[in-house]
């Protein structure tokens, strides 16, 4: 397995898929950087779906030990800056900051499995890589997926609603 | 015939026997629902051809909330930071790799959070309490190396009070040959402190800030047993309950204060 072929196919999304579930930057590339040495520490062989398949899973259990107390993970979520020096000032930022606030605010109104199971379908996992991932049965991915999407689109829908 | 029971997306627990449930609308929609019924039924089915079509919309609307929460990261530095715990193997990429630190330092407890957020710009307010930390005096650095760039101005600076952990320190855009102090106080207090022109900003337990240039001076709460400080992409230290994990470039150390070069 080539390290720089792995590494520049492997980690970007990988750490994508850290910062989405964590909500925390840092986080996301630390679990991400440890799931990499891991793969490459313990040998791990496989075909490329494979290796990203297991990188996730593990990255995914790295994040739940990380967080496993909620109040903690929900306490990093907040990432609402509460100053900056420099704020940015144009129309476009806020909007832009408002519409990451909420997609936060509605990945974090998922249970935390049904939380890993969307970001790993919208990371373009399978249902069986999905269901292998989080420890589900393969039939039950379809549900879990269809709740979890309609309670995030809830949350956007209720954000783009008039107060 | 699988699963032709319930109610379709947007139907607010409305049923409607004969129809594709909400899960198969998903699956056939993944690609994940292949059997032959499905598809009869679906060409068959406006009702469920809208639902269809519902959810792709759906899709399509989760994935781009999702990559709202994009941000840029640096390959290339992680790549390195991997590579050279590969190669020489957590236990030697820094000295004080998993060193037991007194269980005063790290295990003092946690409790509710919170705080109060102060700047350079907050240090000219008569009477601010920031006053003394922002306008103090830079830090006392032992022996500078060749490579210490020198500050002719006071620093500027962002301080929070941290009671409960984790904290986590950034520096993005830290020049090279910059040198960064990093000590632990007696009191919850996490702070950063670098050249005019730096700028910071904050979460809770969360202190993130753009070098203009050093020295950098981070003081982190000697109560919190997890904190971490990361600089260009690359972790330099990690503390976890019980052991401190130095991985950045180390040129002087004690017993309280780590001193690193950035290269």
């Amino acid at each position: 397995m080539d390290f720089d072929t792995t590494f520049e196919e492997q980690y970007p999304p990988l750490v994508r898929y850290c910062h989405r579930l964590s909500g925390d930057r840092d986080t996301a590339e630390d679990i991400a950087q440890e799931a990499m040495v891991r793969l490459f520490e313990r040998d791990v062989e496989g075909s490329t779906a494979g290796i990203r398949a297991w990188l996730f899973k593990t990255a995914t259990h790295l994040i739940r030990d990380r967080y496993r107390g909620e109040e903690n993970r929900k306490r990093l979520m907040s990432e609402n800056p509460v100053m900056t020096t420099e704020p940015d000032s144009p129309e476009q930022a806020l909007e832009r900051m408002q519409d990451k606030a909420t997609a936060r605010r509605a990945l974090d109104a998922l249970p935390a499995r049904d939380r890993e199971m969307l970001l790993l379908r919208y990371s373009g996992f399978s249902y069986r890589e999905i269901a292998e991932a989080v420890d589900v049965a393969t039939t039950s991915v379809g549900t879990l997926l269809a709740r979890a999407e309609r309670r995030f689109s809830d949350v956007l829908l209720a954000a783009g609603e008039p107060a | 015939m699988s699963d032709f029971r319930g109610g379709l997306p947007g139907d607010a627990g409305a049923h409607f026997s004969g129809h594709l449930s909400e899960r198969a609308i998903v699956e056939l929609r993944d690609g994940a629902l292949l059997d032959a019924d499905s598809g009869i039924h679906l060409d068959g089915c406006e009702v469920c051809r809208n639902a269809l079509e519902e959810a792709k919309g759906r899709a399509d609307t989760i994935g781009a909330a999702l990559a709202e929460l994009e941000e840029p990261f640096d390959v290339g530095t992680a790549r390195e930071a991997v590579r050279a715990r590969l190669a020489g193997g957590r236990s030697t990429t820094g000295p004080g790799r998993d060193e037991k630190r007194s269980p005063s330092f790290w295990t003092l407890g946690r409790a509710a959070t919170f705080l109060l957020v102060t700047t350079g710009a907050l240090s000219a307010l008569p009477g601010s309490p920031v006053r003394d930390w922002i306008g103090g005096p830079p830090p006392q650095l032992s022996a500078p190396s060749e490579m210490v760039r020198t500050m002719a101005v006071e620093p500027v600076g962002m301080r929070m009070t941290v009671e409960d952990g984790p904290v986590v320190v950034r520096l993005d855009q830290v020049p090279s040959g910059t040198v960064i102090e990093v000590r632990w106080l007696a009191e919850p207090s996490l702070a950063v402190r670098a050249a005019p022109g730096s700028s910071f900003t904050s979460a809770e337990g969360r202190l993130q800030a753009t070098i203009a240039g050093g020295p950098v001076t981070v003081e982190l709460p000697g109560s919190i047993d997890e904190a971490s400080l990361t600089v260009n992409g690359r972790v330099y230290l990690r503390g976890a309950p019980g052991a401190l994990d130095v991985t950045g470039p180390v040129d002087a150390r004690d017993t309280e204060t780590i001193r690193f070069i950035v290269r």
